[in-house]
């Protein structure tokens, strides 16, 4: 019986598995454990010819140049704001190819433009989306809906990695993250129109305020430094731009985010001299824009009315 | 001394008679034995990838993938489980490699590691083995003649067989499961009983307590007294 019960069991042994792809499944979580544990930064600093060929690949030809790196932590001060958020974690689906998207993306779009109608509709000062391929989340935070016209007012744009993994977000130096606000009179808010759609009609309009967050410069003047900031699981990262609004009216506040998002650390193949970044570019399938704009990640306007005192 | 074998196991090949119980002339089916895990060879590498190396210990897990995975396989009845808990597995490992003690055996650390992590998540899915006589009574009655086919190299056969194996290991409480599938894997005693933090006498004992178990779940199909 027992020479049986051997028999069974050896035959209940099945080929043990081995293949190439899970090792480098592993190599790339510790890699990815490295860059969290800071010892792998100088991964992410890259010679200048490198750093430049690969901002050129990644942003098609808008950035290019120096790289700045920054790590940023769960506790960043920098993501601080004064207010209880009220933000609902919607998701956008891929407009542009919205064959292709799942039922979790198309209810998510669902979520997405029921946020956008409340955000519209002048009931909400904040409003996100997370990317569900890269699970990179932006928020739009106005804070009001109540601008006074001339004067400054703060916009905060959050970036949060919802992932399991870290996250390079590379794009123009303080200007990665953009606040765009276009004259919206007393047109109701559009149900089929997506963020994409109000960025293409009034991005080339005289009458839209574009302001670059961080450092306040207009996004049609582009620098030429790129700027890589990598954010660990649950981190975030934020940026104040100034909006002005010049005139009386209602007006539709956007963020967005001009950039790349790249799983940090995973592993380039050898033969690959850009390394990381161009080894595991994620599509971003939120939004494609315009071939000579890149790819940008925006939240749904926020719908705020701009008075004189 | 010699280049230890830690896997003392599969060092015959089974031959399987196929035909009749008491194996009459037929056809032969050679199983090969799985690969071994030497270490003393992997000493070295292991020795590299303790001071961050990790080209070396890519090695490691080119090297062990196979045995990590088909015990996480086995224990966790899942394939893409299996291999989730041995990721975690090989993760877990790289973090704690600078503190694992030299002097102890690698690959019994390493099972350690693996056999938690799998307790782990399968605490964790809530994944609980069905039980053997309900699996027995739901599984599809093997084709006559087939359960005196043991060996057979007939798929079907093999595919019955194997699940139905499979299923009362399943079964086998903790530590009895961990134990007999970490000796299929190959482990040596010793290496076991590094592993499971007992002496050798214990793990012969619940070896032995695995295998009466089995032999009477399995009595309907390998006979005899239990």
């Amino acid at each position: 019986m027992s020479d049986r019960l051997d028999v069974l069991l050896a035959q209940a042994r099945e080929t043990e598995p081995v293949d190439d792809g899970f090792v480098a499944s592993v190599m790339s979580d510790i890699e990815s454990l490295d860059v969290v544990t800071g010892s792998r930064l100088a991964a992410l600093r890259r010679p200048l010819v490198a750093v430049t060929a690969t901002a050129v690949v990644l942003t098609g030809g808008a950035v290019a140049a120096l790289v700045g790196t920054q790590i940023v932590n769960n506790d960043d001060a920098g993501t601080a704001t004064s207010e209880p958020r009220a933000s609902v974690s919607v998701s956008s689906a891929p407009e542009a190819s919205s064959g292709e998207v799942g039922n979790d993306a198309r209810q998510a779009l669902a979520t997405a433009n029921a946020e956008r109608s409340s955000a519209m509709d002048g009931s909400g000062h904040t409003v996100s989306v997370v990317d569900p391929n890269t699970g990179l989340r932006l928020q739009t935070e106005t804070y009001t809906n109540e601008f006074r016209t001339g004067a400054p007012q703060r916009v905060t744009l959050t970036l949060e990695n919802t992932s399991e993994k870290p996250l390079a977000i590379t794009g123009n130096k303080d200007c990665s993250l953009q606040v765009m606000a276009f004259p919206m009179g007393s047109a109701a808010a559009d149900e089929n129109q997506t963020p994409a759609d109000y960025y293409n009609q009034y991005r080339n309009e005289n009458g839209v305020e574009w302001v670059c967050a961080g450092s306040g410069t207009t996004p049609r003047a582009p620098t030429a430094v790129a700027e890589s900031v990598v954010l660990r699981p649950g981190a975030t990262h934020s940026s104040d731009a100034m909006l002005t609004l010049p005139s009386d009216g209602d007006w539709g506040v956007m963020g967005m985010c001009r950039c790349e998002v790249t799983e940090a650390g995973a592993p380039a193949p050898k033969d690959n001299p850009f390394g990381d970044f161009t080894n595991r570019v994620l599509p971003s399938p939120l939004v494609t824009l315009d071939a000579d704009t890149g790819e940008a990640t925006l939240t749904p306007p926020i719908r705020v009315r701009a008075k004189s005192d | 001394m010699g280049a230890r074998r830690v896997a003392n196991l599969p060092t015959r090949r089974f031959v399987f008679q196929k035909g009749s119980r008491d194996g009459g002339p037929s056809e032969v089916l050679e199983r090969a034995a799985p690969p071994r895990l030497d270490e003393e060879r992997l000493a070295p590498i292991v020795e590299r990838a303790r001071t961050g190396n990790t080209d070396a210990f890519e090695e490691i897990v080119q090297t062990m993938q196979g045995p990590v995975r088909a015990f996480a396989r086995r224990m966790m009845r899942d394939s893409h489980l299996g291999d989730d808990a041995a990721q975690e597995t090989f993760l877990r490992m790289w973090k704690g490699l600078r503190r694992h003690e030299p002097r102890g055996r690698f690959v019994a650390w390493a099972f350690t590691i693996a056999r938690n992590t799998c307790i782990e998540f399968l605490r964790r899915e809530a994944r609980t083995p069905t039980p053997i006589d309900v699996t027995l009574s739901m599984a599809p009655p093997l084709r006559s003649g087939a359960a005196d086919n043991i060996g057979s190299d007939d798929p079907s056969d093999a595919h019955d067989l194997r699940r139905i194996v499979n299923d009362a290991v399943a079964a086998l409480d903790e530590p009895f499961r961990s134990t007999l599938l970490m000796r299929e894997t190959g482990l040596a005693y010793e290496e076991l009983a590094e592993a499971l933090h007992c002496p050798v006498g214990t793990v012969r004992s619940r070896l032995h307590e695995a295998r009466r178990r089995l032999a009477v779940t399995l009595r309907p199909i390998i006979g005899g007294e239990a």
